[in-house]
């Protein structure tokens, strides 16, 4: 039997955003090595090259190969996985390894919240809360047991990288409760997820990006844009073929008279880019395209749009 | 991201010539030569460019290639006024939706000057109204939503000033939403000196206006392309009440009808030879291709005190228009789009016909989908089949304009 102080982690990813994780790790002395899964890509070469220079083990696993991640746990002497920012599915056989199995961290308070973009969409549902969740790894994804749950509070300017972030600041005290479970009782401590899942989190498409100027309130479509700032470029606005990224909005009070949803309603210096919604308005602050990034009033005089004027 | 009316549209009502002096490196030039200019020269050359267009305007139609140097010469002039009312950036740009339509920015409103066959129709039309009445005392004229030019009266009023006609008959009243449209309008006054001739400059919401004088002469241009986006209608409604009886409004008429004719014939072939769109240039051809299905609407100072108007809630009225039928049997009717076609008689025999302005270039109503359904849906589709009738209605919103309904 080993020590506590001797547990070994091996982290498995598909990409730089467990960066956070790796290198707490490493930090507390924990870190047996990272095993890097799916087609090696530019960022996954990278990710490798800088794990390589801070001497950390890496292993690339190619889709479907069990073996090479079986023998690099088994060489590291690792006695736990955890999966983190993996978008690959991990082959259940590779669970067994470790003494301790694999657990996943997965961004959200589940059952709700399943799948590829939790945090894209817990900020475009316009939800107040969030956690870090470490649950044992199962066949279907984001169901198994519940080992640990650390509660996070999502500010209502937060962006999808500031509620990342967020997660990122509460994987020692995640771990924390993980190790100390390790340390009194020997193995982990599962508690199945409790309820339905009602609210999903489906891998993001562009469809998902499009603002629909009919259906959306303002609160909506603030959430929106912010879920998608900075990583997908907040929401798409379009206008016939042409297109931006509109990556800040706020909810103005100006009425819309009636004008249709998506039509400019309000343009100058001091109050900006206002465009109507069904029935109420919202201040397009920030925006990007091939000029820069701009905010309202400038996005427009720069692209000859005025008052009266539609985005479809 | 541009859209459809940005400046680099391909056919417009104005003369390429009239377009260019709104560029920039024009307007550096006429700073350069703004410098140099004395003060009065400035405004003599102004003075001397609005009497001499208006003088030939009045006399005689002019070939179009003679219209648009005399039109080029006052644009600059009056350029140069607006430059030395020194408007903020705020006061050029600013645009918004109020509840009765768009108040365009004022540098977007500098360019009706360059609709010229529109402001020809007005000043010869307005001219003729007020001889019209010769025999009047006073004459009170009032221009709501004027603009920083007040370009289809003012140019008249400095014609009189400079023969001294009029001066203590007439009673102008301009009016505008836009602080820096009265910026500018002040200025102007000034550099015209025809302050004798100008009752009020109000910087007020139209529907805020309460005359204390009854009006004599309303002119009025506050519309778009299809009779939108702009509160003609409702400023009509408003100040019907303190016309006289025997009062004129200008337009005298506004006829709105319906068409069907395929887009891409309509306006894209028919132009692809020409540089500007006029009724003299239409193709006959494509012409012929039209089918028209009859008057939607039409405004006179008779029709607008009989409007039917339905009451919806949170200040938006209906005003009931009339009952058009699409034709059955008519082939490749689904490639067909609705066109609302606008010709506008200003006084007597003064006329502005489709195609020579901006407000009577035809409206392409894509919300109508006649025998078909569209691929990509939207909310304010009409899915309409040969044979149905359509009924429509006007929106007195923020953003006016007609409703088409299938009856």
């Amino acid at each position: 039997m080993y020590k506590l102080e001797d547990l070994k982690v091996t982290v498995l990813t598909t990409g730089a955003s467990s960066l956070g994780l790796i290198s707490y790790l490493a930090q507390i002395n924990k870190l047996a090595g990272v095993l890097i899964f799916g087609q090696l890509d530019q960022e996954k070469a990278i990710l490798a090259q800088q794990l390589n220079q801070a001497n950390i083990a890496t292993q690339h696993c190619p889709t479907n190969d069990i073996d090479t991640p079986i023998t690099a746990l088994a060489t590291w002497n690792s006695q736990l996985g955890i999966v983190f920012c993996c978008r690959e599915k991990i082959p259940m056989q590779i669970a067994h390894a470790p003494v301790h199995g694999l657990i996943n961290l997965h961004g959200s308070a589940l059952p709700n919240y399943r799948g590829a973009d939790p945090v894209y969409w817990q900020i475009r549902n316009g939800e107040t809360q969030s956690a870090l969740t470490a649950h044992r790894l199962t066949e279907q994804f984001d169901q198994g047991a519940i080992i640990a749950q650390e509660t996070i509070s999502i500010g209502s300017y937060d962006t999808a990288n500031r509620l990342f972030s967020n997660l990122i600041q509460s994987i020692p005290a995640l771990l924390e409760t993980v190790f100390e479970q390790i340390k009194q009782f020997g193995q982990l401590q599962e508690s199945p997820q409790q309820g339905k899942c009602l609210l999903t989190a489906a891998r993001l498409t562009e469809q998902d990006l499009v603002i629909d100027w009919h259906n959306t309130t303002a609160k909506q479509l603030c959430d929106q844009v912010r879920a998608g700032n900075p990583q997908h470029g907040g929401a798409r606005l379009s206008m016939g073929q042409s297109q931006a990224q509109l990556l800040q909005a706020t909810p103005s009070s100006l009425p819309t008279y009636g004008a249709p949803p998506g039509t400019i309603i309000h343009l100058s210096p001091e109050q900006g880019l206002i465009v109507a919604l069904k029935e109420e308005s919202i201040r397009l602050d920030i925006i990007a395209n091939n000029d820069g990034v701009l905010d309202g009033y400038r996005f427009a005089k720069a692209c000859y749009l005025s008052s009266g004027i539609k985005f479809t | 991201m541009k859209p459809k009316n940005a400046p680099s549209s391909p056919v417009s009502f104005a003369d390429p010539k009239l377009q260019e002096i709104c560029n920039q490196h024009l307007r550096k030039q006429l700073n350069s030569l703004l410098n140099q200019l004395p003060k009065n020269e400035a405004q003599q050359a102004l003075q001397l460019s609005l009497e001499n267009l208006v003088t030939k305007i009045l006399d005689t139609q002019l070939p179009h290639d003679q219209l648009v140097e005399l039109f080029a010469t006052a644009y600059e002039n009056l350029l140069t006024s607006y430059q030395t009312a020194e408007l903020t950036e705020s006061e050029q740009t600013t645009s918004y939706l109020n509840a009765t339509g768009l108040v365009m920015s004022v540098e977007h409103a500098l360019h009706t000057f360059q609709d010229i066959y529109r402001v020809q129709a007005f000043i010869r039309g307005i001219h003729q109204a007020l001889e019209s009445k010769q025999g009047s005392q006073k004459i009170h004229i009032v221009y709501p939503a004027c603009g920083p030019f007040a370009p289809l009266l003012l140019p008249l009023i400095r014609h009189y000033a400079a023969s001294d006609t009029a001066r203590h008959q007439l009673k102008v009243t301009l009016i505008d939403i836009q602080p820096g449209a009265i910026k500018a309008l002040n200025k102007l006054i000034s550099d015209l000196d025809i302050s004798d001739y100008i009752h009020e400059v109000l910087c007020c919401d139209v529907m805020n206006y309460h005359p204390n004088h009854p009006i004599d002469v309303l002119v009025m241009e506050a519309l778009q392309h299809g009779f939108t986006r702009e509160g003609h209608l409702a400023f009509a409604r408003h100040l019907a009440p303190y016309l006289t009886a025997d009062a004129i409004m200008l337009p005298e008429k506004i006829v709105v009808t319906a068409s069907l004719n395929v887009g891409q014939r309509e306006f894209v072939d028919q132009w692809k030879d020409n540089k500007r769109t006029h009724s003299s240039l239409v193709d006959e051809t494509i012409q012929s291709e039209r089918v028209c299905l009859g008057e939607v609407f039409s405004l006179t100072l008779e029709s607008l005190r009989k409007l039917t108007v339905i009451p919806l809630g949170d200040g938006m009225e209906l005003i009931e228009c009339n009952q058009v039928q699409v034709p059955k049997s008519i082939e490749n009717i689904d490639k067909t789009n609705l066109l609302l076609c606008v010709t506008v008689t200003t006084f007597g025999q003064e006329k502005i016909s489709e195609y020579d302005s901006g407000i009577t270039h035809p409206l392409c109503d894509m919300s109508v989908c006649i025998d078909f359904v569209p691929k990509v849906a939207e909310p304010d589709d009409l899915l309409v089949k040969s044979g149905d009738r359509l009924k429509f209605y006007y929106k007195l919103s923020g953003a006016p304009g007609f409703l088409p309904t299938i009856a």
